[in-house]
């Protein structure tokens, strides 16, 4: 199964991405892309508190690259507690492939280190970068800084197919000639 | 009830996706009345980190020492997520996920009655009783 989706979203796992995108896609597997995550265990476990209500009985939360989270979305007072697992490079590789996987990234430079690092990124979704002082908006769900322009088109430039798009049921765009005069 | 005369009543934070929020206490207002002690705060425009500074920065303005309930709507939403995320220091504050209208009402009705924890376990109770399947 190739990788379903993976994302650019600086709010990781939330509704849209939950309900909007898990809905019809119900994944398997989701790995989020973040070192700051994997360095605030408290900030991270709160991501485990999530769950895709479609694809509740399987669906598992990993923080990649080193710092993974296993879980069972149906966790209840019975379960067994999710718990961080490190993973060797070649097990990530695997797992994606083998699930319905989902990856997530707060910025783009985090695709863009894994493209770099050899990972087979073909399309990211631009899905959610909000207003941040010294941002210029490019789509209203969509600022960017002029690093994060920059890591953009540096992913374009590797093959990586960039689309805008915040939710399935809308359309996507081609990001890339956007970014144009947005910073 | 005068909330001066209520220097613990329980100040109500309603962090939601778009206006639901908004329309949710316009909705309670319209059943019980004009509300005080109450501000609403939308996820719209604001990345995680900016809403967990938010929900911050709204808590450190409630006057007083008054606890504070911060009511969400998906437990696993930006909402629920930046509620937990949030830092408070020493200041008692209460996250609710799941926020709905029974809920609300049962806060607002009891807010200056009830101790916290007796209320909160009735919000809870009244929010799911509030679903019935016909």
């Amino acid at each position: 199964m190739p990788l379903l989706l993976a994302r650019i979203d600086d709010r990781l796992i939330h509704g849209q991405v939950v309900h909007g995108w898990g809905g019809p896609l119900r994944p398997t597997w989701i790995g989020i892309v973040s070192d700051p995550l994997r360095a605030d265990p408290r900030r991270a476990d709160l991501y485990l508190f999530a769950a895709p209500e479609g694809a509740r009985a399987a669906a598992t939360l990993h923080l990649l690259p080193t710092l993974w989270h296993r879980n069972t979305w149906s966790w209840s007072h019975v379960a067994r507690r999710p718990r961080l697992r490190d993973r060797t490079a070649s097990a990530q590789f695997a797992t994606i492939e083998a699930e319905r996987s989902f990856l997530l990234f707060p910025g783009p430079e985090e695709p863009l280190r894994l493209k770099q690092g050899g990972f087979p990124l073909v399309e990211v979704n631009v899905g959610g970068l909000h207003h941040a002082e010294g941002k210029v908006e490019v789509l209203p769900y969509i600022h960017v800084s002029s690093a994060e322009r920059e890591a953009l088109l540096a992913l374009e430039r590797l093959g990586v197919r960039l689309t805008a798009q915040d939710l399935p049921t809308n359309p996507a765009r081609n990001l890339a000639p956007l970014l144009g005069g947005a910073a | 009830m005068n909330p001066a005369q209520v220097p613990q009543r329980p100040f109500a934070l309603l962090v939601t996706h778009a206006a639901l929020g908004s329309e949710l206490l316009r909705t309670v207002e319209a059943i019980l009345g004009a509300q005080s002690d109450v501000q609403v705060l939308s996820n719209d425009g604001l990345s995680s980190d900016g809403l967990s500074r938010a929900i911050e920065e709204r808590v450190r303005g409630v006057p007083g020492e008054r606890p504070v309930v911060v009511f969400t709507d998906l437990a696993a939403g930006s909402c629920g997520i930046a509620s937990r995320r949030a830092d408070h220091g020493d200041r008692l504050v209460r996250k609710v996920t799941g926020v709905n209208l029974p809920m609300l009402l049962e806060f607002f009705h009891y807010r200056d009655t009830l101790p916290l924890d007796e209320l909160l376990p009735r919000l809870e109770a009244k929010g799911k009783a509030g679903i019935t399947v016909l």
